[in-house]
């Protein structure tokens, strides 16, 4: 393939999926600049790398968040947050919308929690499998782990967030999930 | 009685059980909204800066630093009584730190309010602290253990879905470059504290840039 092919396929590729990508660095890093610049960084070292592209448009999509997915990690390696309320709001952009849920703020931000607090390797694939939308498989290729493995990595994360969700919260006065009690049938 | 959560009853103080409707429903919703406008400013912004760069590629592999944020808080305390100082020393500070191997980080510090209730005095003390600080002075030599072993298990490393997959790296100048973040935070904190002021109410936020983000990032 020529030079200008690749760039033309490389252009094309960005284009469909920039948006997506910039969403998911937005979601994961929190602050605009910062998911600006991560963009950036994805794209440049995208770009350094195409001629490592794959030619399927779908394959090339799960390989630029497979950039996208190294350069976050870095960045938020980088990252050392020691107030719980920094960490909400950075992680979560759009507190203010959060009321329109069906579940109260108190419970999405539990559950949040439980997901920042996962091993990283666990909490990216409970990520983009709930957040982004691909599927186990796909996380597992974005993440360049075997679909076993990934499959193994999901089932866990699953257990550990149903045990701290479960978990009572010893340090608010209100439960973790809204508790609902009631007379016992039996 | 008996705790409910979704499609589960458990007996109170027995484990509550949440079903697999209820987990999904919960990952699902915990999905942050962002304001994502649809013309994405960023991504045109990124993509009309591409053509460029790809021009200024090997002079960009030259100057690319390694990009980082933290925020230390030491959380939210009660108002003081003590009047805010008259010289205002909010301006974040910037310090270039020459890292072991000779590669140099751009830093800025910058104290800022932080919790429920924050400590306008302490918060003051904080930014006067830093203004004053001779961070070349700091020795991170303990900062520099600590931040490594804190990072060592965040290293990944796996099997890639093809041999020239690459895989990221930890900055090893953002490691220096978060040592002295620590050391600016302790030495901080320590200037408060000898004034008589609670070291709560304030965190600071700390970006940085090194030479070595690039090789960092594309493992070369």
């Amino acid at each position: 393939m020529t030079d200008a092919a690749e760039s033309s396929d490389f252009d094309r590729v960005a284009a469909d999926n920039t948006a997506d990508i910039h969403g998911y660095l937005l979601r994961r890093l929190g602050d605009p600049e910062d998911a600006a610049e991560a963009l950036n960084d994805v794209l440049l070292t995208a770009w350094r790398r195409h001629d490592q592209l794959p030619p399927d448009p779908h394959a090339a999509r799960l390989w630029l968040f497979g950039v996208a997915a190294n350069v976050q990690r870095n960045q938020h390696r980088a990252r050392t947050r020691r107030s719980a309320l920094v960490r909400r709001l950075m992680s979560d952009p759009t507190a203010r919308n959060r009321e329109a849920t069906g579940h109260p703020s108190h419970a999405i931000d539990a559950v949040r929690d439980a997901i920042e607090a996962l091993p990283s390797e666990l909490g990216e694939l409970v990520r983009l499998h709930h957040w982004e939308g691909f599927s186990l498989a796909e996380a597992a290729t974005i993440l360049a782990i075997p679909a076993s493995t990934a499959r193994t990595r999901y089932a866990a994360a699953r257990r550990r967030l149903r045990d701290t969700l479960r978990a009572p919260d010893d340090q608010e006065a209100e439960p973790t999930l809204p508790i609902q009690h009631s007379v016992p049938t039996s | 009685m008996a705790g409910q959560v979704g499609g589960a009853t458990t007996d109170q103080g027995s484990p509550i059980v949440i079903d697999d409707d209820t987990l999904d429903a919960l990952l699902a919703e915990a999905r942050p909204e962002i304001t994502h406008d649809s013309e994405c400013e960023a991504c045109a912004r990124t993509a009309g800066a591409r053509a460029e760069q790809r021009a200024r590629w090997p002079r960009r592999v030259a100057i690319a630093g390694a990009a980082g944020a933290v925020v230390l808080s030491v959380g939210a305390g009660a108002a003081a009584t003590v009047g805010l100082p008259f010289i205002d020393h909010s301006a974040p500070v910037e310090h270039t730190q020459t890292v072991s191997n000779g590669d140099q980080c751009y830093a800025t510090y910058r104290f800022v309010a932080d919790g429920r209730r924050p400590d306008p005095a302490s918060l003051a003390a904080a930014q006067a602290a830093l203004a004053g600080l001779d961070i070349d002075s700091l020795d991170i030599s303990d900062d520099i253990t600590y931040v490594t072993d804190e990072y060592a298990d965040a290293d990944w490393s796996g099997p890639g879905p093809r041999p020239d997959f690459f895989y990221p790296a930890d900055s090893l100048d953002s490691v220096e470059a978060q040592a002295l973040s620590r050391a600016v935070y302790d030495a901080v904190v320590t200037e408060v504290r000898t004034q008589g002021l609670r070291n709560r109410g304030f965190s600071m936020e700390t970006e940085w840039k090194c030479d070595d983000f690039e090789t960092a990032i594309t493992g070369d």
